[in-house]
């Protein structure tokens, strides 16, 4: 009995103990959203005493956050707070039997609980930034567009951002016959780009799940095949995050029928034509070099946003994730857009 | 024969071997200053010699078996680290004496076990758990102080995330739920591998072992989330929890 308690008590008085939460040049915290039978973790990391939190959507779907926190974002940190988000039934989010709830709009509906509670938890003059990357520009977009969102936020940073799946499976296919040709002609990589080549001549985009995840996964490949810049940060997996849920989710989102039902249903997916209503200070930036979403996304978003202050910058050496690519250009263009808007 | 071990039936202090051969022993002892009894030992001993020369003898009586108590050190891949404790006890016990071709016994102990756990682990900036398992297996082990066991388990845990958790209700109100986590079925399997002092050649009552777990937690995301854990235990053999346990013994003679 003894023993028994001596085991309990710390851990009654751990889980007893209340937080309080205050604004610092170095926060380091993790709060969770609850919301339709998910448990989402959120990690605030840097200066929330800036008034500025940077909040990440992660791409994917199911990839994580924390994963991004590698990056060398500790040059946003001492600037502004960055919050990194894990989406339902992704990195370390949990749960019970939840993913009957795994669709956009449930997602777009957790996104606008999470701004809820970051403007409790840390005021509501707390400005807050969205930034999305890859799927996490569809999501963010999708919240934008739907009532009076983006009135709870300062700006929109989308970085190669897929807010038009269709356009950006048709760009992709030919981003790679057309890359992987030049490269071929040039005799670079020929054995592994000509049965890239071939897949895509064979196999239209957009007209099924398979075609497109796979070419998906070979636009990934083909970036070891062009020139651009892999900082090699380490991934920073064993911090908060553990690696065995961020696998297990990825496993169980690409493997299962409900995972894969919700993919299918994000084949269609475009906000192009909504994108006019978006009219709050907008920064979209591209890899030159991203095979996965083209950088026609965005020169196409650019010119569908409503905003009045709205660039694109180019990184001219990254693929699908300029955090990587050009880690330091990446952090300036981003602080001095907030800088200016703010 | 029954009477006769019945009548030794005592409230001794130390009968801690209460099988046949712990009454013949204590039957022995007693019987030293009375020649009546000596005889009887004798004659009875000399009805146990007709059993050596059979092949093989199974038998079937009780014995009283040590109950360790158990506090252990966990670990939970790849960064939780918590403590727990338990208890292991047998259920049953076999022994299989074999006769080599050179004339030589050796034993090999058998013990089916029930282990039960209670623990906590914490992942920081993560979560919490508290569970509790219950463990069906078998023990292995030589008349030598190392041993090993395979274990089935099943149990519950409860997790507790680190940090507050927030809710927002059809209002937009915020609310913050208390020691708020969620509650999983688990399951697994436990490899161990452990070094009993009391049988090393000064025995004390303490043994010391190494688990390896695999374990899955369900529903997690509608699906499992896989665990692999490690602990370093420590046990001791508390004297006043020994239990009596049915022990079958079979004895194999290879000389043929």
């Amino acid at each position: 009995m003894r023993i028994i308690l001596i085991i309990l008590i710390p851990l009654l008085v751990l889980s007893c103990k209340k937080e309080t939460v205050h604004l610092s040049t170095n926060t380091d915290e993790i709060f969770w959203l609850s919301n339709d039978s998910a448990d989402m973790p959120v990690w605030v990391k840097g200066n929330t005493a800036s008034r500025v939190i940077i909040l990440f959507l992660h791409g994917g779907p199911g990839d994580g956050s924390y994963r991004y926190a590698g990056f060398q974002t500790d040059q946003f940190w001492s600037h502004f707070a960055f919050a990194y988000w894990d989406q339902r039934d992704a990195g370390a989010a949990a749960g019970n039997s939840n993913y009957s709830n795994l669709n956009l709009g449930q997602m777009i509906e957790d996104l606008e609980k999470l701004i809820s509670v970051l403007k409790y938890r840390y005021g509501s003059d707390m400005e807050i930034f969205l930034m999305g990357h890859s799927f996490g520009g569809l999501l963010g977009s999708g919240y934008l567009v739907k009532g009076n969102n983006q009135n709870n936020i300062r700006g929109w940073i989308e970085v190669d951002g897929a807010h038009d799946y269709p356009e950006s499976n048709t760009l992709e296919r030919q981003m790679l016959i057309d890359t992987g040709t030049s490269e071929i002609a040039k005799g670079h990589y020929v054995s592994q780009w000509t049965p890239i080549v071939n897949y895509c001549i064979a196999n239209p985009a957009n007209i099924s799940l398979n075609v497109d995840l796979l070419t998906d996964d070979y636009a990934s490949q083909a970036e070891d095949y062009v020139d651009i810049n892999h900082t090699g940060t380490a991934i920073d997996y064993f911090s908060v995050s553990s690696p065995i849920s961020l696998g297990i989710n990825l496993f169980y989102l690409y493997n299962s029928a409900t995972g894969r039902q919700f993919l299918q249903s994000l084949e269609p997916m475009t906000y192009t034509d909504q994108l006019y209503k978006i009219t709050i200070p907008s920064l979209l930036i591209w890899g030159q070099y991203d095979l996965t979403v083209h950088l026609g996304s965005g020169i196409h978003a650019l010119n569908n946003l409503g905003s009045t202050y709205k660039h694109l910058v180019i990184m001219p050496q990254s693929g699908h994730v300029p955090m990587n690519g050009n880690t330091d250009l990446f952090a300036q263009t981003v602080i001095s857009f907030i800088e200016t808007v703010r | 024969m029954n009477q006769l071990l019945q009548a030794l039936k005592t409230n001794y202090a130390i009968p801690v071997d209460d099988s046949v051969s712990g009454r013949l022993h204590l039957l022995y002892c007693k019987s030293m200053p009375y020649t009546h009894l000596k005889v009887l030992f004798c004659l009875f001993s000399l009805l146990l010699l007709f059993e050596v020369g059979l092949q093989a003898q199974d038998s079937l009586y009780k014995v009283r078996m040590p109950v360790f108590v158990r506090s252990s050190f966990y670990y939970d891949f790849p960064q939780s680290f918590g403590a727990s404790a338990g208890v292991d006890f047998p259920v049953r016990t076999k022994v299989i004496v074999t006769t080599d071709k050179k004339g030589e016994p050796s034993l090999k102990f058998r013990d089916l076990i029930v282990a039960g756990d209670i623990g906590f682990y914490r992942y920081l900036y993560n979560n919490s758990g508290l569970y509790f398992f219950q463990s069906l297996g078998k023990r292995y082990h030589k008349n030598k102080p190392y041993y090993h066991e395979w274990l089935a388990r099943v149990g519950l845990l409860r997790t507790f995330y680190d940090g507050i958790v927030y809710t927002v209700d059809a209002n937009g109100d915020v609310k913050m739920l208390n020691n708020f986590g969620r509650y999983y079925l688990a399951t697994g399997f436990a490899a161990v591998f452990g070094y009993d002092f009391e049988r090393s050649k000064k025995p004390l009552p303490v043994a010391i072992d190494a688990r390896s777990y695999i374990w899955i937690q369900y529903p997690y995301n509608s699906f499992v989330l896989p665990h692999l854990s490690f602990e370093l235990s420590f046990k001791y053999h508390c004297d006043k929890f020994n239990i009596a346990i049915k022990k079958k013994q079979i004895e194999e003679n290879l000389i043929k």
